[in-house]
């Protein structure tokens, strides 16, 4: 049988005093403390101790109901599903709005962009006006070319020539009014 | 009465129960957890209510601080009730479970800041009020009691620190110990001895001897 040494005793002071030894261990324990000075003083230091810690560790800490409320609103904070925040919503109107403001704005500037591209080309008649428009200036800046330039705009008789009321409106006003 | 279930690896986990009417505090959990995991809010409130002065007191004994000691219990309740499907009754305690978890966090946080983590204000001034009917002198010596213990405890290693806290500050069992700790029983065992020889050798200018002094008079 194995020597129970002081060492291994006292290995096991802690557990005796806490009753946590197998019945044999408790009786080897026991029997040597009934004969070792040195380890039954060991074993009171060690049961002081025991009971010290075991008057004023369990109040040490003690809560109070205000922490304990707090840390219950933290942990429902926590627990909370996750609400569709106002965000997403605000973030869907906006979408809804400037899918709006495109479908009115998009075929407007298309429309604008349409005829800023393609446009009107000039029709023969314009082309004849144009040129009448020129040849009166030039009639009407030189009177004696007059009747000669009557074959390229017909307009330019001479009963007509002398009034200056079928002088366009673009021609210079400067010229229409110098005219005698 | 003397029953017996089975704990972390098929160990018997023995428990003694004064009136066998009355339920254990783990059967009272199961029901809650029962009623949680069926969708009824209150059995959080009521696991809370159970276990919540339990876990911040533990918190506090480790961290030393007030602020810390209410995130990491906090933190912890939150883990447990979100993971509550992940508890198997047949493994170990809910307690056990429970304060697994608040350590696991609180070594989490010892990492994080290496720095001693000390609550100076309480320790300057105790905000424990003496028990009413208590001499000055009784009152004085309880709470320098506590000051001295809470600067002892500040001064161990944290895996000794957690031992004699799970041991003394909760009356947990060593193998209850191993199992919160996630070590054998042998050094759970050992880890009690070495703080409480640590605890002993710190104690002995003031305390009980000092408080019998002053209580003799």
């Amino acid at each position: 049988m194995k020597t129970y040494t002081c060492r291994r005793c006292r290995g096991d002071i802690p557990a005796y005093i806490h009753r946590e030894l197998p019945i044999r261990r408790r009786r080897r324990v026991h029997l040597h403390l009934n004969g070792c000075a040195a380890c039954y003083a060991y074993y009171r230091q060690m049961r002081d101790v025991d009971d010290e810690l075991r008057a004023t560790m369990p109040v040490i800490g003690v809560p109070d109901a205000l922490q304990l409320a707090r840390v219950w609103r933290g942990i429902q904070a926590e627990m909370r599903p996750a609400r569709p925040a106002y965000g997403h919503w605000r973030m869907r109107y906006s979408l809804a709005l400037a899918m709006m403001v495109l479908a009115i704005v998009l075929p407007w500037r298309f429309a604008a962009q349409q005829a800023r591209a393609l446009p009107v080309p000039p029709t023969p008649q314009t082309q004849t006006e144009v040129t009448e428009g020129i040849v009166r200036h030039v009639a009407m800046a030189t009177p004696e070319a007059g009747p000669s330039l009557a074959s390229y705009a017909p307009s330019l008789r001479s009963d007509r020539l002398a009034t200056p009321a079928i002088v366009r409106n673009d021609a210079p006003t400067t010229i229409a009014t110098d005219t005698p | 009465m003397y029953t017996a279930s089975f704990g972390k690896g098929n160990h018997p986990v023995e428990t003694w129960r004064l009136n066998p009417s009355e339920p254990t505090l783990q059967e009272i959990s199961e029901g809650h957890i029962a009623a949680c995991l069926s969708g009824e809010q209150a059995g959080y409130s009521a696991l809370y209510e159970l276990y919540a002065a339990g876990v911040y007191r533990l918190c506090y004994n480790l961290l030393l601080n007030r602020d810390d000691a209410e995130d990491i219990a906090q933190d912890a309740f939150v883990y447990a009730f979100k993971n509550l499907r992940r508890y198997d009754p047949s493994k170990a305690a809910f307690k056990t479970w429970l304060y697994t978890i608040a350590i696991c966090r609180c070594r989490n946080l010892y990492r994080r800041n290496r720095v001693p983590l000390l609550d100076i204000a309480t320790l300057l001034h105790n905000p424990l009020t003496a028990p009413k009917g208590e001499s000055p002198e009784a009152a004085y010596a309880h709470s320098d009691a506590r000051a001295t213990l809470q600067k002892a405890l500040s001064r161990l290693q944290p895996r000794l620190r957690e031992a004699i806290v799970l041991r003394y500050g909760h009356g947990l069992t060593y193998r209850e110990i191993a199992e919160v700790m996630e070590c054998p029983a042998k050094t759970a065992e050992s880890r009690v001895r070495l703080a409480t020889e640590a605890l002993g050798g710190m104690l002995r200018p003031t305390g009980a001897h000092l408080l019998e002094e002053l209580l003799s008079y």
